[in-house]
């Protein structure tokens, strides 16, 4: 779907609230968990949580010896039959963490806790397992499908060797690449000129004048679209919106700041928006 | 005839999230499944009948996932898109008017999209609107291979429950049968996403290949005899084809890449923007904001500003994709040639894209495809296209490995859908995903209101775990949309969840949830329960 989502030009349109959405979901759901997932051959992403009976269970057993223990992840590892742990300083109520992993690939699972003074480990949560991803050429070999070192180095660098990536993002990348260089190269305005007739290609008044003459001027159009039955001011005076909730004005805009406050009002009176537009045209004659 | 020196497996993977809002008239975000019909869909299942009726012999693969079958079988979905297209007509016929005072680059363009706009409505028209059906006409020929993709694109190294990696391919599985009659062989994994024990669960589906990206192969245990130019066996018994990178950069790169060249059309300058607002007002959503209509009259033109762009030339662009197509050809035929003298037996190159490449972003994508197609029958013989399943066919022993966790996104794990702008769907999405499992093991022959409850439930968890959402926040594009979609869904299971524990069934409330989230009309939550 990736090249469907078109670069800065067009975003997503606000819209109001779908009738079935349900609000903001849960901060937590009171149940004590510990998670990982692999992000790539060296970090791993946890998240948590601590519900209060875990707590009590923890105070049951250990007191006020509790205060002083240090929260860790003790992230443990088992790669080709050797394992191993570590720990991060972690704080509870922080509920996710990045880790780094000193190495990749291999087993590996987590456990929330404290450490306490006496060295005690105070386990909170354990987690699921995950394996990690190796990032690199295995040194296993297959005897069956032998091949010289030097075949096999040629076909590594012709599958690409490991050039990681021209997939999803890359669609999303190259559009926003485009589109930065056309900012980049265009000083002007960013909004296209017209081939063939757009509004602000129309031809002003002419003033005849003596000899040899040029007249040029610039306007400015401001649209958009409201609740139809809201009410609205533009520049402080009340309008009127079209049937559909759309509006549209257009003006000639002479040198300065031009300023067009918008301001919308829900017809119950209890809710409102508003917008601005800052405009400026700065001229430059030359005889 | 002889056998070739090499083969092509060329493989399109078209995708959209499900995205249908029958609450409101009209929605900016269904656009993406309208433009996709006619500027992808619809050209490439064109090309592909054109070629099969000339009976010049081909072999394609494309994975339509199950969102996008849903969607092209959505009978609101397709009588809002067949509105669409009468609107883009009306307004491409009034665009013929309009560029008569123009200079001919113009007329010749407009008259382009109103050939395009009449042929695709003649296509739709034509089967009622029920597109699946003339894909499906062209795999029963052999033609074409369709493959299937997870449920709802979900990504699956990030699901922490077998339960619901397992729902992903068993629901879309079942899906797939309903719209080609026949189970899926192959399938896409959503995102190239792979983690151990994933080949498992495709086995017992009863799929046998699916694709990687280039390092899913090439860091594989034990280390791959032929790189990316033979399938590997996995442990679970399931081929995996790995991406060929020299044909992705070919299209792929940014500056090299064919799209970028300065006779093909530019994709920012649209119509939409360019003409006088009154004109266009009526091809605009009620908002009246100005946005792309799809009708462009300029082309890449070189490092210039919009505003210098020169006019695009429909034969002129027809040609390079010609040449383009040439090119990819050629250099085929000299990679296969190289690659045999460092294997045993004939290469495969897997060259995998998103088919929304062809036609929407890359305009003349399906010229390009149309035109290799054609030039690989008559100009040559030594490479051939095949499909995954005659390749295993003809060449059924290779190694067996264990490929390496990956996906084919940037930097090629799994950041893109896990990183601080998306990681606050997780503990979301699996507590969801517990539960639903629960559900399903606590209610194992559910009927009536409640087996209703549970396919509904398992249809909003299926949503929530599309990755589009958290893609879209990584990239900031629609935002918004993709954040409010996932609280949606989740807060939409919750709801149901909550209602079935305390044994509130509401028709009402759930009536309503499954006129909006629609897909599946077969779903069975059963797919969660837990292998006993």
């Amino acid at each position: 779907m990736t090249s469907h989502v078109n670069a800065p030009s067009s975003g997503s349109a606000p819209r109001p609230v779908s009738p079935a959405s349900a609000g903001p979901l849960p901060k937590e759901y009171g149940v004590t968990r510990l998670v990982i997932l692999p992000r790539d051959p060296r970090w791993i992403h946890a998240y948590w949580e601590v519900a209060p009976y875990t707590w009590d269970e923890a105070r049951k057993q250990f007191g006020d010896m509790l205060k002083q223990g240090r929260s860790v992840l003790r992230v443990h590892s088992s790669r080709s039959g050797k394992s191993g742990f570590f720990d991060v300083d972690v704080r509870v109520d922080a509920r996710n963490w990045y880790v780094h992993s000193p190495e990749p690939d291999g087993d590996w699972h987590a456990e929330l806790g404290l450490v306490l003074p006496d060295g005690r480990f105070v386990l909170l949560a354990i987690s699921n397992r995950i394996r990690l991803p190796a990032g690199q050429v295995s040194d296993i070999t297959d005897e069956r499908w032998g091949v010289l070192q030097a075949d096999w180095e040629r076909l590594f660098e012709l599958s690409g060797g490991g050039r990681l990536g021209a997939g999803s993002l890359d669609v999303v990348k190259i559009l926003a690449q485009r589109w930065e260089l056309l900012r980049n190269v265009s000083s002007a305005s960013l909004i296209p000129t017209s081939p063939g007739g757009a509004s602000w290609g129309r031809m002003p008044s002419l003033k005849k004048e003596k000899g040899f003459w040029l007249v040029a001027d610039t306007e400015v159009i401001v649209y958009g679209a409201t609740e139809p039955d809201a009410s609205l001011t533009f520049q402080g005076h009340p309008v009127a919106l079209n049937p559909d909730g759309t509006f549209s004005f257009r003006f000639s805009l002479p040198d300065g700041e031009q300023v067009f406050p918008i301001h919308a009002t829900h017809r119950d009176g209890d809710l409102s928006r508003s917008i601005e537009f800052r405009v400026t045209r700065r001229s430059h004659k030359s005889e | 005839m002889s056998d070739p020196q090499g083969y092509l497996n060329l493989v399109l993977h078209a995708h959209l999230p499900y995205v249908r809002h029958p609450e409101y008239p009209d929605f900016l975000e269904e656009d993406w499944f309208y433009e996709a019909i006619t500027e992808t869909y619809v050209p490439i299942l064109d090309i592909l009948e054109r070629l099969a009726s000339e009976k010049i012999p081909f072999r394609l693969s494309m994975s339509l996932t199950p969102p996008l079958c849903n969607m092209l079988s959505d009978d609101l979905l397709m009588t809002r898109y067949r509105a669409k297209l009468e609107k883009l007509l009306e307004l491409a016929e009034k665009e013929v008017v309009r560029t008569r005072s123009l200079p001919a680059a113009f007329q010749e363009t407009a008259a382009m999209y109103l050939g395009k706009f009449r042929r695709v409505k003649e296509i739709v028209d034509a089967c009622g609107g029920r597109l699946l059906t003339r894909f499906k006409a062209l795999q029963d020929y052999g033609l074409l291979e369709i493959i299937t993709c997870g449920a709802t694109h979900g990504y699956l190294p990030l699901m922490i429950h077998e339960e619901s990696r397992r729902a992903q391919v068993r629901i879309a599985v079942q899906d797939y049968q309903r719209h080609f009659g026949r189970p899926p062989r192959g399938i896409w994994l959503p995102e190239c996403a792979y983690a151990p024990g994933v080949d498992t669960i495709l086995k017992e589906n009863g799929i046998r290949f699916s694709f990687l990206d280039s390092h899913g192969i090439l860091f594989s245990k034990p280390r791959p005899r032929y790189g990316v130019f033979a399938p590997l066996y996995s442990p679970g018994g399931v081929a995996f084809f790995g991406r060929d990178m020299e044909t992705a950069h070919q299209v792929w790169s940014a500056e090299q890449g064919y799209p970028g060249d300065f006779n093909y059309r530019e994709f920012y300058r649209d119509i939409g923007y360019d003409l006088d607002y009154n004109y266009i007002r009526p091809y605009l959503h009620d908002d009246g904001v100005r946005r792309n209509t799809g009708i462009k009259y300029y082309r890449v033109t070189g490092r210039v500003a919009l505003a210098d762009k020169e006019p695009y030339v429909p034969s002129r662009a027809r040609a390079t994709a010609a040449s383009h197509a040439g090119n990819f050809l050629f250099n085929r035929e000299r990679q296969v040639e190289y690659l045999k003298n460092v294997m045993n037996r004939p290469p495969l190159v897997t060259s995998v894209y998103d088919a929304e490449l062809f036609g929407h972003w890359w305009f003349e994508g399906p010229d390009f495809l149309d035109s290799l197609l054609r030039k690989m029958h008559f100009d040559q013989s030594a490479v051939k296209t095949i499909h995954a399943v005659d390749y295993l066919q003809k060449f059924p022993e290779h190694q067996i490995a264990e490929p390496e966790p990956s996906s084919w996104g940037d930097k090629g794990y799994h950041e893109v859908w896990l990183n601080a702008s998306n990681d606050w769907v997780y503990p979301h999405l699996h507590i969801a995903s517990e539960r639903m499992i629960h559900l399903a093991n606590v209610h194992p022959n559910a009927e009536g209101v409640l087996r209703r409850y549970l396919n509904q439930a398992a249809r909003e968890l299926l949503l929530a775990q599309s990755s589009d959402w958290a893609f879209l926040m990584t990239v900031g594009t629609a935002r918004q949309y993709s954040e409010k979609r996932t609280r949606d869904h989740v807060g939409r299971f919750l709801d149901l969840f909550h209602r079935v524990q305390e044994i509130r069934l509401d028709e009402g409330f759930l009536s309503h949830l499954e006129s909006i989230d629609n897909l599946f009309p077969q779903i069975d939550y059963r797919a969660y329960q837990s292998a006993s």
